[in-house]
């Protein structure tokens, strides 16, 4: 019996794997393991996957749960060291070049920057790939509302990257250098 | 690098994006196919610990050592005169006034002068001001209704606070308390001097409590309040019995008198003597122009100087009209729903923004809608609900489509108020409700008007 809930639970989460990994990635980035994260997830998921009702929403179940976890335990804890560097293994074990590592890393801690809702939105819309209508579903709010939170969100970002473009410029052209 | 605006910013996105996912699918396949089998186990606690712990302690212990400190607290000397009695008759229109009582023991309950009482025994002679309602002898309340009177209330009375409630003894006994007014002793005291946030206060107070009483519909509308030693009378309708303590307290400032009113409306607050000589009182707001404007007596006598009598034969007590439109309010809502259940449709774009129509538009738009939908026979003497849909390109009258000229008139009527098609707008109307905005079952965001009720 629960080798058929565990293959059904399997079919339906693979669907989910891709735009729920990158959405934890960006929420865990330097505070906690991402994998931990996952993992008491989708356990949670799985031990109550019976009470989920609509078996299509575990998408979002999922994200809801991984962002009320997230907001209970590390949210505000600072950055872990050994952290940015399993973040970095994990990446370069997957063949990712190193300046676009730096890259997203510096994505990531300016998406740190901005508020909880900005930095939601933005993330489920661009890096998670969802729909401004998903999105809307998911934190349970208007179109409006969420419209409104990722042009914010843009925004702060862009004048952030910006500000943050000339501290970093020398680094990217040596690892530039470096790399090719 | 070099253009870090948008496209520098879309292009990390999109790197993100491309990446790998941190952890790959492989491996969480392999942590599912290793959750195990078998339900997890929660831990049992011992039934003392589960019993006992923090949160029981916290939510039984404390509530059950403040009862028993109320309790074992020595009990207070009560000290709120009330009046009870097995007969609940006409005690509203009964006219009271205030007297003082000879000097009256804490502990008896009834003084000399109240028909029908028993004779105090050990009269306490220190003095005591304390007021008591006489009752005269023509009242329609038994004399048993006299018979239990509680201790008399000594402090004074926090207006802001008071909420009378009607309690019901054995045998219906009415409890009225009896107030320490200001000027209780003679038929008309001085007149005050309140200051103007007191004067603001004081109207928002009435107001509140007119509407929440029933007394009113709205804020809109003028009131005046006429303060006479033995009642309160709130335009030309005497105040209900059950109200009168709470609104002798509130006007309590105010004093009494035989020419001593309160007039109000939104604009303005006048409290005092409006005799013969004209007014003399305070007031606060834009008062003179609108008094000259909707209060005939107070022009007549501003330019005259004479006195006007008010024909007491009109006083009648007020009926609570609250609950007639809560009935009509409720009943548009269950029409209006089930319209939009026979007739589902959010074509449309949602609109966020609900047309702005004040007052004076939303009365108007009411007549003319009325007019429009009586003559297509939308609305008659057995329906007077009509709902008004608006999605994208279509109006429909309570689920039925229009089409050609019927279409073309009310589209010129919606048009002319500004209100946009769009998906969950509606038009919700009723003999005294117009509700214009955003309506999905039950869930309204727009603008509502209440039309007063004519009796």
């Amino acid at each position: 019996m629960s080798k058929i809930k565990q293959s059904k639970f399997l079919k339906v989460y693979q669907s989910c794997h891709e735009p729920f990994l990158r959405y934890c990635s960006a929420l865990t980035y330097g505070k906690m393991d991402c994998e931990d994260l996952v993992q008491d997830v989708l356990l949670a998921a799985y031990t109550h996957y019976e009470k989920i009702e609509n078996k299509d929403q575990l998408l979002h179940y999922l994200l809801r749960a991984a962002r009320n976890r997230s907001v209970s335990k590390f949210r505000k804890q600072k950055y872990k060291a050994t952290l940015l560097e399993k973040h970095t293994k994990r990446l370069v074990a997957q063949e990712v070049p190193a300046d676009t590592i730096l890259e997203i890393q510096l994505l990531y801690k300016t998406l740190d920057q901005l508020p909880e809702k900005q930095k939601d939105a933005l993330i489920l819309f661009e890096i998670s790939g969802f729909s401004m209508k998903e999105i809307a579903a998911i934190q349970n709010k208007s179109e409006g509302a969420v419209k409104t939170n990722i042009s914010r969100g843009r925004q702060k970002l862009k004048a952030l990257l910006t500000a943050k473009n000339e501290w970093f410029a020398p680094i990217f052209g040596t690892i530039k250098s470096i790399t090719l | 690098m070099k253009n870090m605006g948008k496209k520098y910013t879309d292009l990390l996105f999109q790197k993100t994006k491309e990446i790998p996912t941190e952890v790959p699918l492989e491996k969480l396949e392999q942590m599912i196919l290793n959750f195990p089998i078998a339900p997890i186990p929660t831990v049992e606690s011992h039934w003392f610990v589960k019993l006992f712990n923090l949160k029981y302690i916290a939510m039984t212990i404390l509530p059950l050592m403040a009862v028993l400190a109320f309790l074992l607290v020595p009990e207070q000397v009560e000290t709120t005169a009330s009046f009870s009695g097995t007969e609940t008759k006409k005690i509203p229109e009964t006219p009271i006034s205030f007297f003082e009582v000879s000097p009256i023991n804490e502990t008896e309950t009834l003084p000399p002068s109240v028909p029908g009482s028993p004779p105090a025994a050990d009269k306490d002679t220190r003095p005591k001001r304390l007021f008591q309602k006489e009752i005269t002898p023509d009242l329609p309340v038994s004399q048993s209704a006299l018979l239990d009177i509680a201790p008399i209330q000594s402090q004074p009375v926090d207006s802001s606070k008071l909420n009378i409630t009607n309690k019901k003894q054995e045998g219906e006994h009415h409890i009225y308390p009896v107030f320490n007014r200001l000027y209780p002793y003679s038929d008309s005291s001085p007149v005050p001097f309140i200051s103007s946030s007191r004067l603001k206060k004081l109207r928002r107070d009435l107001y509140k409590n007119f509407i929440s009483d029933g007394i009113l519909i709205n804020k809109g509308v003028f009131v005046e309040m006429k303060l006479k030693p033995d009642s309160i009378i709130v335009n030309g309708h005497l105040i209900p019995v059950d109200f009168y303590s709470k609104y002798f307290a509130l006007t309590s400032i105010v004093g009494v008198g035989p020419d001593r009113k309160i007039k109000m409306s939104r604009k303005f607050i006048l409290a005092g003597d409006f005799g013969r000589f004209g007014f003399e009182g305070h007031g606060v707001g834009t008062f003179k122009e609108a008094l000259l404007e909707r209060d005939p007596e107070l022009s007549i006598l501003l330019s005259k100087g004479e006195e006007i009598h008010f024909d007491e034969s009109t006083i009648k007590e007020i009926t609570p009209t609250r609950t007639i439109f809560e009935k009509e309010n409720d009943a548009l809502i269950s029409f209006a729903n089930k319209i939009q259940y026979k007739t589902p449709d959010d074509s449309g774009r949602k609109r966020l923004f609900t047309p702005k129509l004040n007052e004076k538009k939303l009365t108007t738009l009411h007549q003319e809608l009325t007019i429009l939908l009586t003559e297509d026979n939308f609305i008659n003497e057995e329906n007077e609900f009509a709902i008004i849909q608006l999605p994208k390109n279509t109006i429909r009258v309570n689920g039925q489509i229009l089409t050609g000229e019927q279409f073309e008139k009310y589209q010129q009527l919606i048009r002319s108020y500004r209100i946009k098609h769009g998906r969950d707008r509606m038009i919700l109307r009723s003999t005294h409700y117009l509700k214009v905005g955003n309506y999905n079952y039950g869930n309204f965001t727009g603008t509502i008007i209440t039309l007063p009720f004519e009796e």
